[in-house]
């Protein structure tokens, strides 16, 4: 039967997700350690059955151990709880090159709040593309927008196209458009500049079809990422009997 | 007043740097020393220095080799290397640049907004 530390490692190095060579001296130092802990306490007059619980203690949350011992920043990192950091991170929060999760922020951020370069999210701030329910951008699609160049349901940019557009220039008004719409320019005197950006929008066909693209996007990617810190929640637990875990 | 994991986070490693100039040690021992010098520092989170040292030994700030330590067991001692050494001179001057920057600006901490180390409450970093 193992013994209490041994589980405490097994958990540690469970979460850490770590290769054999890495994980072994790691549970060989942990262990020594713990011992010497234990050791130090029952000579302090702690009683042996409590020494070892009181050594745990304050060794701290296996939880905590070992996603730190995961470092800084490995290709993938996912987490089913705190920061994922990593080129690929998933996690209730996300910093990476490719960020997902409920707070992204990374190159391409994709999470309900979603920060980066290119970001997709509930609400979205992307220095070049946000496709959003709420989204600000350089060139921003989604239910309410701003941007340079900006479309959707309610809309407002340098060049604006959506049901409901305030810009410098909007353009057009997309099927099913209301046509409130402001624009300082009109067709005839708009500045080239403005009309090259108009065509960003890759006007109208892009712009009708950008439902049948994002939503099925946004809930492949909704589902993936629940899936897998599902999964990863599910490894952690698999092991689970442990005594002290803070979950 | 607590003192933060986030206030913590960035200071760590020079925490350990610098308890590694007395000479080679190990994990256990470098919490009891750090422990000694701020008292409640790793009250609950002793284990949270192990990622710390493995994350310094990969940059080359410490070294790190395995023998038998007064138990009989096999232990993992560390040293700084001189490459940490350096490291350390430039984080104390970073730091004494900091605490005259903050100094100057603040002033003097009033006697019931400071705390002694002794009172720190349990710490993780």
């Amino acid at each position: 039967m193992k013994s209490l530390i041994d589980r405490y490692i097994d958990r540690v190095l469970l979460v850490a997700n770590l290769p054999q060579e890495k994980s072994e001296p790691i549970r060989r130092e942990l262990k020594d350690h713990l011992l010497q802990k234990t050791e130090d306490l029952i000579a302090s007059s702690t009683p042996r059955e409590e020494a070892m619980l009181e050594a745990l203690r304050q060794h701290g949350s296996p939880r905590d151990i070992g996603y730190r011992l995961r470092g800084p920043f490995p290709w993938i990192d996912i987490r089913s709880r705190g920061t994922a950091r990593g080129v690929i991170a998933i996690g209730p929060k996300a910093v990476g090159i490719v960020a997902v999760g409920g707070f992204a922020t990374g190159i391409i951020a994709f999470g309900g709040v979603a920060c980066g370069l290119i970001s997709a999210g509930g609400f979205a701030l992307g220095l070049l593309f946000a496709f959003a329910g709420f989204g600000m951008g350089g060139v921003a699609f989604g239910g309410f927008t701003m941007g340079i160049v900006a479309a959707g349901g309610y809309v407002a940019g340098i060049v604006a196209v959506g049901g409901e557009g305030w810009a410098l220039w909007v353009p057009w008004v997309p099927h099913g458009g209301s046509g409130g719409i402001v624009s300082h320019y009109t067709a005839a005197n708009v500045p080239p500049l403005l009309k090259s950006l108009a065509k960003l929008m890759k006007i109208p066909e892009t712009l009708d079809r950008y439902p049948q693209i994002v939503w099925p996007l946004y809930g492949l990617g909704i589902f993936g990422m629940s899936w897998l810190q599902m999964r990863e929640r599910k490894r952690i637990r698999s092991d689970f009997d442990w005594l002290v875990d803070d979950e | 007043m607590k003192l933060t994991k986030k206030a913590l986070d960035g200071n760590m490693e020079t925490l350990l740097l610098a308890v590694l100039t007395d000479g080679p040690s190990y994990g256990y021992q470098l919490v009891q020393d750090l422990n000694a010098k701020a008292p409640g520092l790793l009250k609950t989170g002793e284990g949270t220095i192990y990622p710390v040292l493995h994350r310094l030994e990969e940059r080359g700030l410490i070294q790190s080799a395995w023998r038998e330590g007064e138990t009989g067991r096999q232990r993992r001692y560390y040293r700084i290397s001189p490459k940490g050494k350096k490291a350390l001179t430039a984080n104390r001057q970073q730091w004494a640049a900091l605490t005259t920057v903050m100094g100057a600006v603040l002033g003097p901490v009033p006697a019931t907004e400071s705390f002694p180390a002794s009172t720190l409450p349990g710490v993780t970093p």
